[in-house]
């Protein structure tokens, strides 16, 4: 009998030792892979950067100046300038009747319908 | 048994006597200190556009002392990097671990370097201040070193705000130096650097220096200038110097190509200084509008020795013809009704031979010698701008006060500096330094400065439909102690719309050739700025408004464009006081 539990503490034993050996080494997969990933995105984020400073390069004024001289464009000011004001109230919006500004999906009415169960959060007024 | 004795004795001393030891070794081996490196604060203009960004450039270095067949490896670098054969195999023949061969090199170059997969070489990647709009804001930004430290303008003078803090992780490694993330101990994060915005307007700058650059190859000048302000707040919108320098190459040549003339330079104002003596006399009652002077024909004898001359021959002339017309004569005469002593303290009041405060480095006082220094023939020279030497922004403040009802104002040009977590470190209001003139003494100063556009001097700063105030300046050069006859100063200085000034700007053409009058070669470039600042910023010519869509009254649009120069994102709530005059 102490043989058989002497046995079975073993087996227990190298079971967690196998199992603390097999962690360690997802431990230091997954860190490879962190650190993989990390560094792709720094380099996306080096790369999204020059593309960024390229955009700004190409928008810049003296830039796309330089540019209308060489391709011989003749754009100039517009002798006579038209400025029509926009009113800066918000234009009332009437809502179509035949059109309900709702949307629920189907299935969700249908869930909603039978289960009863799916409540939506409602805005209330504070008082 | 000796055996197992052996393997105890030796478990013994690794675990017990060399213990510290080899925990030390152990953690010299496996412990990683990585540096996060910061970015760099940004620089933004009044609408947000980003004038200095960071990008990552690679930089390649060498470890010479495990390099055998040096010449081989030099000939290979020299033709992958372009730079001399004997140069590189210097750095190689160095006895050290480690030397840079090319830092900031191009993405292609580190592709090449990688391709020869050589662990004797490596590539490090390193942050690179780059500006996008190039020579555009050169002499105000400034620029960095290749270690990204600020060396000049504002990149040097807010370096502190800019640079940020580096970050560590405190991390093990693993037998091939990997570092083991999970294994982190300790984060101390970056703080990337505060961003800082500026008053200016790209656009307006782009204009001012566009037009100045014409100029400047135009008449072929020693240099030019030209500031743009918001006369009621003092917020700079432009300031453009040449020549100039592109920040984004390598940094040589003369460095007065890359100074703020603007504020460091002076030179002698020259008649523009007439502002200051018309509005002293004027404002002390010392003259009246309908006074007259005798101008002398152009040429006047105060001694046998000390001759005035006019350009042109005069004879009487109003109290404003004689700044329409800019006669020195007429000049002298008001100011010998004010005296030394009037006059002096009013140079003072506007600013002259003290720095304006502006939060840029580098300002210089200019130089306004103190009564007891004054020769007798001092306020013979003096009124129309001799013996006196200012900057060109001391000059466009001054104009400023005649512009916004009688203040002089502290220019700036930094409006906001916000951490990376948008926390605001330092923001600049606007402020009124003293008041100099009562409303109505500079409104008919105002007046009488928009007569020299309509009729005088300054003609070629004419808009048409927008009164144009302002005053046109030729100055003789100093040099070797006479006033040289081949060399001058070319300026312009005014406000628009001149009923309710939204821009005041000065321009200066240094050692212009072929024409040197300020009217001539500098008023034009006023002109050109003026008005395309003024449509860009909503306000149209009269005529225009009258043929337009548009019915809303002149003043109403020009209070609404006015509070546009005045008001951005980052600041709503700074309104100016519209100086509330209209002719």
């Amino acid at each position: 009998m102490p043989m058989k539990n002497l046995m079975s503490l073993i087996v227990s034993i190298t079971f967690v030792m196998l199992c603390y050996v097999h962690l360690q080494t997802e431990v230091f997969r997954v860190s490879y892979s962190i650190a993989e990933k990390e560094k792709r995105l720094s380099q996306l984020s080096d790369h999204y950067r020059e593309l960024r400073f390229e955009v700004s390069k190409l928008k810049s004024l003296n830039y796309l100046d330089k540019k209308r001289r060489e391709k011989d464009v003749a754009l100039v000011a517009p002798e006579k300038v038209r400025t029509i004001r926009i009113p800066m109230a918000s234009p009332r919006i009437t809502e179509d009747p035949g059109i309900s500004s709702e949307y629920t999906p189907i299935l969700k009415k249908s869930l909603t319908s039978v289960l009863g169960v799916i409540k939506e959060a409602q805005a209330k007024m504070s008082r | 048994m000796s055996i197992f004795l052996l393997i105890a004795g030796q478990l013994v001393r690794l675990s017990l006597i060399d213990r510290n030891a080899l925990l030390e070794l152990v953690d010299r081996q496996h412990s990683l200190v990585v540096e996060i490196k910061q970015s760099r604060g940004r620089i933004l203009d009044r609408n947000m556009k980003e004038l200095a960004m960071n990008i990552k450039v690679p930089s390649i270095y060498a470890v010479p002392r495990i390099i055998r067949d040096k010449e081989k490896m030099a000939g290979t670098l020299s033709s992958i990097l372009g730079k001399d054969k004997s140069f590189i195999l210097s750095r190689l023949e160095r006895d050290k671990a480690f030397v840079w061969l090319d830092r900031h090199a191009t993405q292609k170059q580190a592709e090449a370097i990688r391709d020869l997969k050589s662990p004797k070489l490596g590539i490090v990647y390193e942050n690179k201040r780059l500006y996008p709009n190039g020579e555009l804001f050169a002499n105000i930004i400034g620029f960095c070193d290749i270690d990204n430290q600020g060396i000049e303008g504002i990149e040097m003078t807010y370096d502190k705000f800019l640079k940020g803090r580096p970050g560590y992780r405190f991390t093990k490694r693993d037998a091939l130096g990997r570092e083991v993330v999970a294994f982190e101990e300790k984060l101390v994060p970056p703080v990337d650097g505060a961003s800082i915005s500026l008053t200016i307007d790209q656009y307006i700058q782009y204009l001012t220096e566009r037009s100045l650059d014409e100029a400047f190859k135009k008449y072929k000048a020693k240099g030019a200038m030209a500031v743009v302000m918001n006369p009621h707040t003092g917020e700079i919108l432009a300031m453009a110097n040449r020549p100039t320098f592109n920040p984004n190459e390598s940094i040589s040549g003369d460095p007065a190509e890359r100074r703020n003339r603007t504020i460091t330079d002076i030179y002698e104002p020259g008649s523009v200084f007439k502002i200051v003596t018309a509005a002293a006399a004027y404002a002390e009652k010392k003259v009246s509008l309908t006074d007259q002077f005798d101008c002398e024909k152009g040429t006047w004898y105060i001694t046998k020795r000390r001759v005035i001359h006019d350009v042109h021959p005069y004879g009487m002339l109003t109290f404003p013809q004689v700044m329409q017309k800019s006669s020195n004569i007429g000049t002298v005469k008001i100011a010998m009704r004010l005296g030394e002593k009037g006059l002096y303290e009013y140079i003072r009041k506007f600013g002259f031979g003290q720095p304006t405060g502006i939060d840029l480095p580098g300002e210089i006082n200019g130089i306004v010698h103190p009564l007891n220094k004054w020769s007798k023939i001092s306020i013979t020279s003096v009124p129309y701008g001799h013996e006196v030497a200012a900057t060109t922004m001391q000059m466009l403040t001054a104009v400023s006060v005649v512009a916004n009802g009688g203040r002089l104002v502290r220019p700036f040009m930094i409006r906001e500096i916000k951490d990376a977590q948008n926390v605001v470190l330092k923001s600049t209001e606007p402020m009124v330094r003293q008041m100099v003139l009562e409303e109505e003494i500079a409104e008919t100063i105002s007046d009488i400065l928009r007569q020299v556009v309509d009729e005088g001097t300054g003609k070629s700063a004419q808009i048409k439909g927008i009164k144009v105030a302002g005053k046109t300046g030729t100055s003789q050069k100093l040099e070797g102690g006479t006033y040289s006859h081949s060399k001058f100063v070319g300026s312009f200085v005014g406000f628009a719309p001149a009923d309710n000034p939204m821009l005041a700007m000065i321009v200066m053409i240094d050692e212009p050739r072929g024409a040197y009058y300020g009217g001539v070669v500098a008023a034009p470039v006023f002109q050109e700025v003026i008005e395309g600042s003024l449509r860009y910023l909503g306000y149209f010519p009269n005529e225009e408004l009258k043929s337009g869509v548009q019915s809303i009254k002149n003043d109403k649009q020009t209070e609404t464009a006015a509070k546009k120069v005045a008001t951005s994102p980052a600041n709503p709530t700074l309104v100016v006081a519209p100086a509330g005059r209209s002719n």
